[in-house]
Parts: structure tokens; sequence; C-alpha cells
């Protein structure tokens, strides 16, 4: 069995025992308010975690993403408040706005050959800065917070009848188009190629700073996306806006089977991984916890996850290894 | 003239002013397979890394069907039909066969892949060559030697003319190697020209069409399948004054006492069934080519790795501990890489030094800072440590005085049996020869000496007896009377069994 | 506790002319344009005597829903979502809420920390409405963002009574500690013992947190009226103390001895200033802050800090549950407000003279 599909099946089994707890222990949890209120909440770190799974296959990372989610939202509240534009207009500056932040991504990375860490982090920085440049200022000069009353945009935060969210529609068609991406087009090829044997691929002709631009790229769509409807939730963007959201879909990519040494995972994984996330998240808050103690278990349960990612890796590699050693061994006997 | 495919002429490299090619010629047929042989450093791997456009020559010209042409890089190498099968595989390990072997040649309609297409024409490739292998399994799932095949069936999908194979056998069962002898044979037959470069001579008789032999960077000929005799090649290789070189001393079973003895010890996937004595006051040598599982030996006797079946018997007991017991019962190990294993480069001789002794220095969890330091100044003096300064980090030291630091760990302790890989790698001639005399000096004292070399000549320098191992087995030993470089080649390379016996013959 | 009963009086009154009229009320925008001076106290009186007038006027002008509860029977749930459950003032008015609340045995209380993050609050809010909550008593991070899931909660008829900070949207009601009045009082404190001339740093409060934004504007407002007072700077510690410290420590590398006077945004702040200024043996300094926690009030008495407005958070906190349970027995429904009612607790300024007379009890 590929290491990825038992990894898989093992987060899927713990997703699956996760609801069952909550479900069995918690009356208030399998409501179709509820569950459709987990998607919601799922979703928008979901579209950042379609865009960090892209990085992290090429081996990278994206941490600047969360704040990228931020610049843009900030971006379309500021030309909202100062400008008389098209809402049109303003949504599409705001994407040109994320396309230059995954191209300046990819400028560090690809380019300037910065590892992706680094490289993100410090874009983060820049997108953080660049909120508060963009931030709406009342007569004091000083930051605050004005609502966007726009229908377009407050539908956005709406849904079907039957209560699913359009956001966690748009999170899956986003993953499911991802998934087709990876698996049969030529680029999302190139993304595995890259990640599992950088080498390899540039053997085969295939271009370091064109892969690592193009996940950046989509990344920053996908922010770009998640952006859209979180302003559709929110109708307002402030300057926290999409902090730490990075870590939160970079933790589900990770607890859905990608690795961080790259070529590993797709969109399956990475929607358990969200999906995981959020039902720890509200499962948990039914409990009537303290602060302390929500924080502490799901942060225990994170740290387990993810420390268990990396002994299974290390544990699967070793024992294929050892496991073709053996198979060959008996080989040898029989002959 | 007419079946000449590629020729290279003349052939010029040279790396900080050595010359590692120096005027080589080196030519291939049509539908051949050509072997390159060489020890290490004689200039193979730099001469097919130019040959594929890794690095540019610095003379000389190459050929291609009596036109010549430029090689630059390796896209140029692809383009004119040189493909390479490498010895570190280079195939993207979470990808199908399919997509690996099509790896930026996919066909597709605006980047959507024609799935169903590539699977079925990777897999009619597949059929052609009755590979055991299905088009879409991952990569990673494979075998070695289905990996090879899969690195075959990329080579051939470029529509190669020449494939380059480096020690393709190196770690394929026999079996395995059989069919890739035979797939060697198919790919001939289609007029496929190979190029073979492999340590194992045996595999070279019986499979190369023409030898082209290398010492030094220079040609040192070119035989003819027809020619071959096992002992004139080798005399090529190394030279004919170091082919008869001997040992420093005869070599005979020691009659003291048996210290270690392993019986029987066995480490799926790294070594099987290995058994040897190592006597009080003795240097016992294992050698062999890199690989061969000594290292992988060493480390389970030390207890830094475990072992599947066998034993290890001290003075007669049988030894299961740990490391912290192997120590304590008077075991030290001097590692390969000195930088990784051995020491802390950061920390100073005298901190290293202590390190190893903390069971004896420290009483209830304290260390005394003076009789830590008083420690550190007779390592200095015991092992001669220029600067003779215990303070100084390990890490600036030279290469031979790291690796009497390291020496100095073990020789301050009431030392039994000292396991010690590799010696001498990076190290000046200079500083060599007073590591002999330490590890002389300690075989004196009464010392187990377990050595690793790969170095033939320090091999025949200090070992009393030699072991040689080939691919986890231990294929020789030598424990009587006089050897020379050349029997341990031999030996070393598979082809000792057959091979000498035929040379004695002759 | 002395003073609720007269709170509780205000808070009818404002909701219920809210109610009746839809504007009679101001909503806080107005509310800090009003005159500073005012006393909350004296506003409710006179609201109060509105609202039996109102009463008397009309009996069918409040939009009614059909089904309440009955508060001294029915099973309730009320959470209180604080911007940080963690920090003093945050604390305070989760045990005033809870002391309150704990005299209704029918009633679970539930405290959900937003941990100084908009968007944590925001999912909590809905995850609490899939919860079906009765009541939430919310103090925003901020106010514009949270404003859309505050509407919902009202939507799907849960009440939402805000502490402090107010979202942007109609909703329940607003209990807050004065914050443009505080400012502008402090402002005109600083002045007066500055003899209406010298020099002021600012240490700000988290970029867009609305009440910094309103003790900024309510202290700038003040200074228009002391043109010989110059701010020098304004640098944010973003609420924190270490960060206050270090920027203090700026300032006074900076300026030294030309600064007169400190104005933190809040306490905590006022409280890393102080051991700046103490550790640099700049004592003459005054150091303001605002909120009044226990350890600003005994920094007053230390005389490491000057003043602080200080506000009952306990007090705050059961009116807040108080309102809360008023809406819930009663039939308004108060996702039809156009907009929301506020009840402010009234601020007292404190320095060494008056400290004394703040007990231990009503310390937090």
């Amino acid at each position: 069995m590929r290491q990825e599909t038992l990894r898989r099946m093992i987060s899927f089994v713990l997703l699956v025992i996760l609801l069952i707890v909550f479900g069995t222990t918690s009356s208030s949890f399998f409501t179709v308010n509820n569950i459709m209120t987990l998607l919601r909440e799922a979703s928008v770190v979901g579209m950042l975690a379609v865009g960090v799974t892209m990085c992290i296959i090429t081996g990278g990372n994206d941490l600047s993403c969360g704040a990228l989610l931020g610049l843009v939202s900030m971006v379309v509240a500021h030309l909202y408040h100062y400008t008389a534009l098209p809402l049109m207009a303003i949504l599409l500056i705001a994407l040109a706005v994320a396309l230059l932040g995954g191209m300046l991504n990819g400028i560090c990375v690809a380019v300037l050959q910065i590892p992706d860490f680094v490289a993100t982090l410090s874009t983060k920085m820049i997108f953080t800065g660049l909120i508060l440049v963009f931030a709406i200022r009342n007569s004091a000069g000083l930051i605050t917070t004005e609502t966007i009353n726009n229908p377009s945009i407050s539908a956005l935060g709406g849904a079907f009848p039957g209560g699913l969210y359009y956001s966690v529609a748009a999170f899956f068609l986003l993953a499911i188009l991802a998934q087709f991406y990876l698996k049969r087009t030529k680029s999302g090829t190139y993304l595995y190629a890259m990640g599992s044997n950088r080498k390899s691929a540039e053997y085969s002709g295939i271009s370091f700073v064109k892969v690592k631009m193009t996940a950046f790229m989509i990344s920053a769509f996908c922010a770009y996306i998640g952006a859209l409807f979180l302003l559709g939730r929110n109708r307002a963007a402030e300057t926290a806006t999409g902090m730490g959201f990075e870590f939160q879909a970079i933790s589900a990519t990770v607890i859905g089977g990608c690795a961080f040494a790259g070529g590993r995972g797709d969109m399956i994984g990475t929607v358990i991984g969200v999906l995981f996330m959020q039902v720890l998240k509200n499962g948990i808050m039914k409990y009537n916890f303290s602060t302390q103690t929500q924080a502490v278990v799901s942060g225990v349960v994170i740290v387990v996850m993810l420390v268990f990612d990396a002994f299974y890796n290390d544990y699967m590699q070793k024992k294929t290894t050892r496991a073709a050693a053996i198979a060959r061994e008996k080989k040898a006997v029989a002959e | 003239m007419s079946d000449l495919l590629f020729e290279m002429k003349n052939i010029e490299k040279i790396f900080s002013h050595v010359h590692a090619l120096d005027h080589v010629n080196f030519d291939i047929r049509k539908g051949e397979v050509h072997s390159l042989l060489g020890e290490n450093g004689a200039g193979k791997s730099t001469l097919i890394k130019i040959l594929t456009g890794v690095y540019p020559k610095d003379g000389g010209e190459i050929l291609l069907e009596g036109n010549p042409i430029e090689i630059n890089t390796r896209e140029d190498a692809t383009k004119q039909g040189i493909a390479c099968v490498f010895q570190e595989l280079s195939l993207v390990p979470t990808l199908s066969i399919t997509q690996n072997v099509l790896l930026g040649k996919e066909k597709n309609t605006l980047g959507v892949i024609h799935y169903g297409k590539e699977k079925k024409e990777i897999a009619r490739l597949i059929k052609r060559y009755d590979f055991p292998l299905e088009a879409d399994a991952i990569v990673e799932t494979l075998s070695v030697a289905q990996k090879q095949m899969v690195e075959i069936l990329k080579a051939l999908s470029t529509d190669a003319k020449l494939i380059i194979m480096d020690e393709p056998t190196a770690s394929l069962s026999k079996k395995e190697s059989e069919m890739l002898f035979q797939i060697i044979g198919q790919l001939k037959e289609r007029g496929v020209s190979i190029v073979y470069i492999s340590h194992r001579l045996e595999e070279v008789f019986n499979l190369a069409d023409r030898i082209t032999i290398l010492r030094d960077g220079k040609n040192a000929g070119v035989v003819e399948k027809k020619d071959i005799i096992p002992g004139e090649v080798v005399r090529m290789m190394i030279g004919k004054r170091l082919s008869e070189a001997t040992a420093s001393r005869e070599l005979a079973m020691s009659e003291e006492e048996t210290v270690l003895e392993v019986k029987g010890l066995t480490r799926l996937g790294y070594y099987e069934d290995v058994n040897f004595v190592v006597k009080k006051g003795e240097v016992l040598v294992l050698t062999g080519l890199v690989g061969a599982g000594r290292t992988e030996v060493i480390r389970s006797i030390f207890g830094a790795d475990p072992y599947d079946k066998g034993e290890i018997l001290f003075e007669g007991k049988s030894m299961k501990a740990g490391i912290k017991g192997t120590i304590r019962a008077g075991f030290g190990l001097i590692p390969e890489d000195r930088r990784t294993q051995g020491f802390a480069p950061l920390l100073s001789v005298t901190r290293n030094v202590a390190v190893t002794n903390y069971d004896r220095l420290a009483k209830s969890g304290f260390v005394k800072k003076a009789s830590e330091d008083k420690l550190g100044e007779e390592t200095v003096k015991l092992v001669d440590l220029r600067p003779a300064n215990p303070k100084v980090q390990v890490g600036n030291l030279s290469g031979g005085n790291q690796q009497k630091a390291v020496l100095g760990k073990w020789l301050t302790r009431d030392l039994k049996v000292i396991l010690i890989d590799e010696p001498t790698v990076g190290i000046d001639i200079g500083a060599k020869d007073e590591i002999y005399e330490f590890i002389e000096e300690l075989a004196k004292k009464g010392v187990a000496v377990l050595l690793i070399s790969s170095d033939i000549a320090e091999v025949l320098r200090v070992a009393h007896r030699i072991i040689v191992m080939r691919d986890g087995h231990v294929v020789k030993e030598f424990d009587d009377g006089s050897v020379t470089q050349e029997d341990i080649l031999l030996a070393s390379s598979g082809f000792g069994m057959t091979g000498k016996e035929g040379q004695n013959d002759a | 506790m002395r003073k609720m009963k007269r709170f509780m009086a205000a808070a009818l009154a404002v909701v219920c002319v809210m109610g009746a009229a839809g504007c009679a009320a101001a909503n806080s925008d107005n509310d800090k344009k009003a005159d500073a001076n005012a006393t909350t106290a004296a506003e409710g009186t006179k609201a109060a005597e509105e609202k039996s007038e109102a009463l008397a006027a009309s009996s069918g002008g409040i939009a009614t829903k059909t089904s309440s509860v009955n508060p001294y029977t029915d099973e309730l749930k009320i959470a209180w979502v604080p911007s940080n459950a963690t920090e003093a003032n945050g604390t305070a008015w989760g045990t005033g809420i809870g002391n309150e609340l704990s005299y209704w045995s029918n009633v679970t209380y539930n405290i959900f920390d937003g941990e100084t993050n908009a968007d944590k609050q925001i999912q909590i809010i809905y995850d609490l409405i899939a919860q079906e909550y009765d009541g939430i008593i919310f103090q925003p991070y901020n106010s514009a963002t949270t404003a859309a899931a505050v509407a919902d909660a009202e939507k799907a008829g849960i009440p939402v009574v805000c502490i402090n900070i107010d979202a942007e949207t109609p909703h329940a009601g607003l209990v807050a500690m004065t914050d443009y009045e505080a400012g502008y009082a402090i402002g005109e404190e600083i002045a007066e013992s500055l003899g209406g001339s010298g020099n002021v740093v600012v240490i700000q409060a988290k970029p867009g947190a609305t009440r910094g934004e309103n003790l900024e504007e309510g202290f700038q407002a003040s200074m228009a009226n002391h043109p010989d007072i110059k701010i020098l700077d304004e640098q944010t510690a973003e609420w924190n103390m270490e960060k206050a410290n270090t920027v203090m420590q700026d300032y006074l590398n900076k300026y030294g001895d030309q600064i007169d006077a400190v104005f933190c945004h809040n306490d905590q702040m006022a409280e890393g200033a102080g051991m700046a200024c103490q550790n640099l043996d700049y004592k003459d300094i005054l150091i303001w802050g605002a909120n009044g926690e226990t350890k600003a009030l005994e920094y007053i008495e230390q005389d490491i800090i000057t003043g602080t407005v200080y506000t009952n958070c306990y007090d705050q906190g059961a009116t807040a549950a108080r309102l809360l349970m008023m809406y819930l027995g009663s039939n308004i429904d108060t996702s039809t407000f156009t907009e929301t009612p506020v009840i402010k607790m009234p601020p007292m300024t404190i320095t060494k003279e008056n400290v004394g007379t703040i007990g231990a009890e009503d310390r937090w």
C-alpha cells in the first residue's frame, strides 16, 4: 500500500472516532445547525490549506498565506471605504494584490533561493506591515474598522436553502479542482516531482523556478478566495484578520498526511485534516472546559498528531528498507 | 570504424592543478557492452560525467558517428541519445512508474495529462521488455531491482543509443543481477550500447565485450573479450609494482587467548552470517568495498545497532548489553566519520575526552573540574597531541590530530577491545604513520584491535590477519603466509575464488 | 453592590425607551460626543422618569416576540465571551456575571475565551448560535468585524449584551465603561496638574482596538482645550506591560526631562511605564492609566503611577447579566432594535487622595 494511503486512513479513522466521541457525549453536536456552522468555520482555513498543501508538496511551506488573506481583506475594505470604484474593480485589484504577493514569495524562494520558511516568514511581515498601511483610519489618524455594507459581499456569507454555506461549497469545489490539478495535470505532477526528488525533476527538464512560482501563486489565489468569503462572513477587515490562520492550515495539512519533506499528500488528506481540526475545536467547546483546559487538550491532540506523523514517516522509511532486505533474503533462501 | 557510436579523444580534465584525466581515449561501438575499470580515483566517474554533460571537459573532443559534438549540459547528452542509470537512483519515489518514465515529456492537452494513453504506452513498453512491473505502481513501493528497470525504461523512452550503468548490481540480489544481465542482452540485441561500470570483476569479465582500463587518470589499456586474462587486467588497474607488494609481516593466527568472538552474526539487509575471532594483542582487519557491511558489523558489536541472529562472545561469555555495557566491559569505538560521530567539534579536547569517561570521573553525578583537567593533560601527553593544549577546540585541530584526540578518548581507559573504522581517511601521510604506530602500540599492550580499512596499503601495513567482506558476507580470510594487494583486490571485487586459483595455476 | 439597584433601574429605563421610540436613547457614537461631564447617574435618573411616562403612554409600541421564556424556571444557557478571559478586567466581568447568575439555579453559565482574536470570537458566536444558547454577554475584540456575527445571533433570537465595547450593529444592549469621557477626564486632570502647559506622551492601545480609539479621541478633545500642552509622541504598546516599559524607556531616552506626563490607554501599560520611570529615576512625571485594576490602585498608593479612571467591573458584569435576564423574561424582541441601548458605568477619577475610598471588595 502507498505510504500515504495508510497514513490517511489513520487520520480518517481518528476523525471518525472524534465524531463518535463528540456525537455520543454531546447532544448539541450532531445538529444540522452545528454541522453547518462547523463546516463554515472550517472553510476559510480549508481554502488556505489547499494552497499550503501545494507549497508543502514541493517541499516548501507558506507561512505568509494568513497574512496575505488579511492583506487582501484589508485592500478590499480600504478601497471600498475610500474610493467609489465598482465592487468588481475592487475585487480585481485585490486579486492582483494577492497574485503579486504570491509572486513575491515565488521570487524570494525560487529566484533568490531563500529557504521557504525564512522567505515566507519575511513576506508575512511585509504583508502584516501593508495591512497597517491600508488600514482604515479615523479623523484622528487612528486605525479603525469599518463595516462593508455591500449586498454582494454580504451575499458571499450566505447559504443555500438547506443551510449549506456558500463558503463551504467553495472550499469543496476548490479542493476538488486542486485534486484534479495535482493528479491529472502536468504542472501538478511536477509539484510532486520537485518535492520528492528535486534533482531528478530538474534532470527531466522541470524548472524549479516555475514549480515554486506556481505553488505560491496557487496559495495566493486560495488566500484571495478565502479572504472574499471571510469578508462575506465578517463584512469588515481588521488589522488582525488572518493572523495565525497559516498555522491552522499547516497543521491541518500535516494531519492529513502531507510530509514537510515534500512529495507526499493530496487534497483528500488535507480535507480530512481540516475537518479534524475543526471538529476538535468545535466539539471541545461543548464540554464547558476552562479556556486553559481547552487550549491544552486541543494543543496536545494536535501535537500528538504531528509527532506521530514525524515518527510514522521515519518508521515507514526504515520499514521499507528493511522489508525489501528481508524479502530479498527470503527469495535468496528459496533459490 | 563505421560501427563506432561515440568516441572520446584525448579528454583532459584538471581539478585544481591535478590532472584527473590526462589525454584519455574511450570509444563505444554500436550494440556493445563496454566496461570501464579502474581503482577509486582512477578517473572513471570523471570521464562519465564529461560524457553526460555534468562536467565541462578541459581538452579533447567527443565524436558521434564520426562527427564532433558538444555536450555541455545533461539535456545535450539526452539529445545525443546518452542516458544514465544512476548508482544513487534518480527516480521520484512518490510518483507512479508511468509518471516517472514520462516525467517532463507528458502527453497533454492544455496541461491536462492524457492519463489513460500514457499508461497504455508504458504498459506496452514494459511488455516489450518483459519487465515484472505495473505501469501505475508507485516507485517507492518497488524493490531496488525494479527501480533500476524503471530507470532503464526511462532511458529507453528517450530512444537512448547509449545507456551508462554505474554499479548497477551494487544493491541487487544474485537473481536480480541475472535478470539485469538478461535485460542488458536484450538491449544489445536492439542495438543499444552500454557502458558498464562495476567493481565486481567477475561480472565485468562475463558481460563486457571490451574493457577500457584507467589508472591515475590515464589509459592503462583496452582489452577485447577474447583477450581477457583476469590477473592481467588487475595488474593494469593497480600497476605492476603495487600489485606485488605484500604485507609487512607474515600473517598468522595468534596463539593468545580469544577476546572477542562473533558467531553467525546477522542483521537482515546489512550483513549475514559473519564469523570471526579476535585474539589478545592482535590486529584483525576487516576489508572489502564500501557498502560491504563492515561498518554495520562493528556497530552491532559495539551495541550501537541491533542484530537479528547470532552471538557475540566476549572473553567466552555472551554479550547482549547496549553501548553502556560494552563500554563498561572495555570496548571502544572510533567511528569512520569523525565529525559527526567521533567528537564534539566545539568542545575542548579535555571535555571530549571527559565525555567518554564520566562514568569514572563523576562521583554521584557531579564532575570535579580538576579531575577532568587532569585527564585532559594525560591524554594530550599520551597521544602526543599538537598543539599540546588540552583546552583547544577539537574542531580546530588538523585531521590527524583530531583522530589522535578521538583515540585519546579511549586510550586513558582500561581497554580490552577497540573497534576502529577507517582511521586514516582524509589524513596526511605523516599523521597516518603515527596512527599506525598507535595501533601497534595498542596491540602490544594486549588490546584486541578490530580495524576496518579500504586502503589496501594500510591493510597490509597493520594487519595481523585479514578478513574480506562482500555484500554482507565474509568471503575470504587471510590468516597465514604472505598476501598481496592483488589477492585482496580480487577477493573484495568478487573475483576472489575463481580468480585467485586461476592465477595461481598460471 | 450598593449602586446596583440604581443601575438596574437605568437599564430598564433605557431599554424601554429604546423599544418604544426606537431613537430616544443615544448609541455609543452619539454618546461619546455628549458632554463628558454629564454623569451616567444623572442620565439614568432622567431616563427613568421618561420611562415611566413612556410605559404609561404606550402599551403596544414595543416589538414583541410570541415566545418568551420563564427566567425563573426554564433551563437557560448563557455565555460570556470576553476578549481575553485571563486578563484582570475579563476575569472581573466574568466573576461579576457569574456571581449574579449564580442566584438563578436554572441558568447554566459558560465562559468562552476570545483569546484576543476577533475571528476566534466570531467562531464562538456562531457556535453558540448552533448550540442554541439563550443569551450572550459579549466583549467584542473589534466592533466592526464582530458585527455580522452579533447581528446573526440577534436574528436567531439570542439577545447579545455587550460589555465595554459595542458591536457595530443594533443589538440588545451595551454596558460600557466610559472611554471617550475617561480620555477626556484624564486630559483635563493632566492639564490641571500641569497648569495648562507642558509636554505629554501617549502609550497607545493595539492599533484598531475600539476602546483605544475612543480613549484617544476623548483625550484629543481635551487637549484641544489646552493649546499649550504639546503631545510629543504617540506609540503603541499593544495593551502590554512589558512593551509599555520598553516604549517608555525609549521616550525617556529620547525626550528625557521634557516629558511632563504620560497617558496610557490602560492600567497595565501605565504600570509598565511607571516601572520604567522608577528605574530611570524620573519620578516627577505624571502617569495616567485607565480601567482601575487592583495593581494600578496599589501603584497609585505607592506613588508609582499618578492616577486612573476606575470602573467597578464586578458591578459592570452584574449589570450586563441583569439586563440580559430582563430581556429573557420579557417579550421584547431585541432583534428589531434599530439602535443599541447603552448603560454607562460611572467613571471615577482616582488619584492618591481618593484611592482609599475603593474598598478591597470592589477591587479587581
